[in-house]
């Protein structure tokens, strides 16, 4: 738009005075400043709208409570003939600009392995098995039935064994329930990494 | 009726099109006249009307319509509405309950849309079979597309804004599929998303994106074809094809029928969802409980026209699934964007009617599949009551005004809500609440612990006291005490009473019932009591210490150090009870007897909170509560 004007102005100029010029130096500001607001505005628009891309959130990676160690519950709370209990996770997590106190933010599957060993060895991590309760296939949470010891989503049905591992014949999920690193500390309490992954895909991709 | 219709159309458009001929029946000043008075909004009318009546020129007329009683809705609720974690659903219910016609007006909004879809749907069927999706080198079908793909991404963007379980949980896993699609899958995700874990700035974001960029991209769509239909009627008219008025009052029928079948539509989908989906209203579904990430929604599932594409997702397991989440969506929108250009052969349209048909009959078959295995399943409907019990108790809490903290902390504090998910999960591997486990289900361990439903009531004492209820399964039948002290005692001092011994017993139960303070036992409280229950439980109190000597072994009232058996001091009061499930084996209670229950407070299994909402919700101790139901349950005289 600007380049026409001036052309425009550059045909009329032999003829002109001093009125063409400053005709040209006003449309070629007018222009600029047009063109210039547009651009300003776009970008904020366009900015906002890629905000989430930003690998640096205004909330730290921490304030999401994703990715550090957060106490779940203690050992004598889990079953000991090996059933999976469902806890929640609880941790003080900042959504934008709301800091809540004590607040889950996912679910987590614990069970006791080697169930019926003795002695039990209650610092021991390896005794706890854990997995986040959101089923790798598409999300939905998912149950332990205890009839079937399995683990079972009732999205698209798929299933899970006690393990977390796929059974043999052809699952739903394109990956096991995704396994959290546990750590006990004190006497007996038990702290998981808390992540998410991406669902739907065969590899475990931890969620940032 | 219809011929008066196109009659007075007619009569009204008429000078425009009959170019001098209108002198006939008045002055030829009159004629003049009225000639210029008609012919402006005719003249309009004729610009934009076909030379001939179409039903597709109906449709557009209607999805007009549509949108516009979607933008007039959209103000009236946006005027109500706050996206944010804390106010959104507290805005939702605001509108649905407390704005004047605010029920209906999203109704509106909320049916229309649906019906608006359907409608699009519809229009671009119809283009491929009139063979008009090659108007304008398939220009106009494109726009269509576009048009379409514009409001579903509206209507799913909207679904998040109530922020309630369902609109939480359905958008969740839609962007989780979406984040899992190859190439810009995750960009896409996190652009729609906002933030993650869904949060404030998801709803700020869907706000935007459903009211304040699609609209505008609609109308610029709708102008768009605008600008295609003049250029084409001019081309018309130029090439000397004058609209009639007969075709003009044809037009104005067969829009007039489309508008009313779908303003029927918009009605009858309403009366859909109540005989399909158990509503109890006509309007948009009622809300569901308010958004809670750390829930368990088994129920989710994906609006009604990306059904099909979930129930494809179960046959496409394991790695397979992208098949199912892009390639299959892919290969159909390449199909639907191909369509144009092989319907200008006559072999291609041939072959885009079948293949159209085909994968028509397709999708509507596996959405009646998915539909239907839900609509059987008898887990899902369970879930699924809960979940709609759980948003009308939202609902009806809130009327009594929502705290600060929002509608989640609220119902995370209702003793009603989250007794049965407590007592399910804790309590009910022993335990039963009238025969279930708390949310109706029964439980796969047998039952070996007192049934609890109205716990310390006075028929609920009445059974503890019978021999044979007392030994039964509901009661203490499953564990040590089925041959303990008590059961010695009940079958020997308890039975074979003389009148005046039922009458005092009678009197026992009345009096330690009265204990418990239960909030649907009035007639025993203390300040409502009439003088002659007053005198009852004094003598109730009498006859446990003297006449039964439950003192021996209970604590009751007097500090007693060798107590053996539960304190009575109380008895199936709040504090009673708390401190019973904080620690069962308290020297108070049961002491070294106690069976298997264990300590949860001192064993740190639930918290202090979660003890007190299970503690109100066997006592029944929760706003709008009506009186249990004991004539129905197993407490009823001669039930078992
Ligand atoms: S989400 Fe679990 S099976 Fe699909």
């Amino acid at each position: 738009m600007e380049s026409r004007e001036k052309t425009d102005i550059g045909k009329s100029n032999g003829a002109g005075g001093p009125a063409t010029r400053r005709k040209f130096f006003g449309a070629t500001l007018l222009g600029t400043g047009v063109l210039g607001a547009a651009a300003a505005a776009f970008g904020g628009l366009i900015t906002g709208l890629l905000q989430p891309l930003h690998r640096r959130q205004p909330a730290g990676a921490d304030d999401t409570g994703t990715g550090a160690f957060l106490f779940v519950t203690r050992f004598e709370n889990l079953p000991e003939d090996g059933t999976a209990m469902r806890f929640p996770v609880i941790t003080d997590p900042v959504d934008a600009w709301t800091r809540y106190q004590s607040r889950s933010i996912g679910n987590v599957f614990l069970r006791r392995v080697k169930a019926g060993t003795e002695p039990v060895d209650r610092m021991d991590p390896s005794m706890v098995a854990a997995w986040n309760a959101r089923c790798p296939h598409a999300g939905c949470t998912v149950n332990f039935r205890r009839q079937e010891m399995d683990f079972f989503c009732h999205c698209h049905e798929s299933r899970f064994l006690a393990d977390g591992s796929l059974p043999g014949e052809r699952s739903h999920s394109p990956r096991p329930l995704d396994s959290l690193e546990v750590q006990i500390r004190g006497d007996g309490e038990i702290w998981i990494r808390f992540q998410q992954f991406q669902v739907g895909t065969p590899e475990k991709k931890p969620l940032t | 009726m219809i011929r008066l219709l196109i009659n007075l159309v007619r009569e009204w458009t008429g000078p425009a099109e009959s170019h001098g001929s209108a002198g006939t029946d008045g002055g030829p000043t009159q004629a003049a006249a009225e000639r210029n008075l008609l012919s402006i909004p005719a003249r309009v009318l004729h610009f934009w009307v076909p030379d001939r009546g179409s039903w597709g020129f109906a449709m557009v007329v209607s999805i007009l319509g549509c949108f516009g009683l979607l933008t007039v809705s959209g103000f009236a609720l946006w005027l109500f509405y706050s996206p944010s974690v804390n106010s959104a659903w507290e805005s939702v219910f605001f509108i649905e309950n407390r704005v004047a016609f605010g029920h209906w007006i999203r109704g509106i909004h909320y049916l229309t849309s649906d019906v608006l879809i359907v409608l699009v749907i519809i229009y671009l069927i119809y283009q491929v079979l009139s063979h008009s999706y090659t108007r304008v080198g398939g220009l106009w079908f494109y726009l269509t597309l576009g048009l379409f793909g514009l409001i579903l991404f509206s209507s799913l963007v909207g679904l998040l804004l109530p922020w309630d379980q369902q609109g939480y949980w359905s958008t969740r896993i839609r962007l989780d599929i979406t984040s899992s699609l190859p190439v810009a899958g995750p960009v896409m995700a996190k652009i729609l998303s906002g933030s993650e874990p869904l949060g404030h700035l998801s709803l700020t974001r869907s706000t935007v994106f459903h009211m304040g960029l699609v609209p505008p991209a609609i109308i610029f769509i709708l102008l768009a074809m605008a600008g295609i239909h003049a250029l084409d009627r001019k081309n018309r008219a130029d090439a000397g094809r004058q609209p009639s008025s007969a075709a003009l009052a044809d037009i104005l029928l067969r829009s007039g029928v489309v508008w009313m079948v779908t303003l029927l539509a918009i009605f009858l989908s309403g009366g859909l969802h109540m005989v399909l989906g158990g509503e109890e209203n006509w309007g948009a579904p009622h809300l569901k409980g308010p958004a809670d990430p750390a829930s368990n929604y088994p129920i989710a599932r994906p609006e009604w026209y990306f059904l099909w594409l979930f129930q494809s997702l179960k046959y496409f397991p394991g790695e397979m699934m992208i098949i199912g989440t892009a390639v299959i969506p892919g290969m159909l929108t390449l199909f639907i964007l191909a369509m144009p250009i092989a319907g200008r052969h006559r072999w291609g349209h041939r072959a885009n009617c079948t293949i159209g048909l085909f994968v028509l009959c397709v999708i509507a078959g596996l959405s009646l599949k998915a539909f239907l295995t839900d609509y059987w399943d008898e887990d899902y409907n369970i879930q699924r009551e809960t979940a709609m019990m759980e948003g009308r108790r939202a609902v009806q809490l809130a009327t009594d005004g929502i705290p600060p903290q929002g509608a989640l902390a609220m119902l995370k504090q209702d003793p009603m809500t989250r007794g049965p998910e407590l007592f399910a999960a804790h309590c009910a591997s022993c335990h039963r609440y009238n025969g279930h486990d708390g949310q109706g289900l029964i439980p796969e361990d047998p039952q070996s612990a007192p049934d609890l439903f109205a716990f310390a009531s006075v028929p609920w004492i009445e059974k503890l006291l019978q021999q044979s209820h007392f030994q039964s399964g509901r009661m203490f039948g499953g564990t040590e005490f089925r041959e303990g002290e008590m059961a010695e005692f009940i079958e020997e001092d308890l039975s074979g009473l003389d009148d005046e011994d039922t009458t005092a017993l009678t009197e026992v139960i009345t009096a330690l019932s009265a204990q418990a303070g239960l909030p649907y036992q009035t007639e025993l409280d203390a300040e409502s009591a009439t003088e002659q229950m007053l005198a009852t439980i004094a003598s109730g109190r009498e006859h446990l210490v003297y006449t039964f000597g439950c003192v021996d072994c209970h604590e009751f009232e007097l500090p007693d150090e060798d107590a053996t058996a539960p304190l009575l001091t109380g008895y199936g009061s709040k504090d009673w009870l708390t401190g019973f499930i904080a620690n069962p084996a308290h020297p108070k209670f049961y002491g070294d007897s106690n069976d298997r229950m264990p300590a949860f407070l001192d064993e740190s299994i639930l918290t202090e909170e979660q003890i007190g909402l299970l503690a109100d919700w066997i006592r029944q101790d929760w706003k709008f509560a009506p009186a249990p139901d004991i004539a129905g349950s197993w407490l009823k005289p001669d039930g078992n």
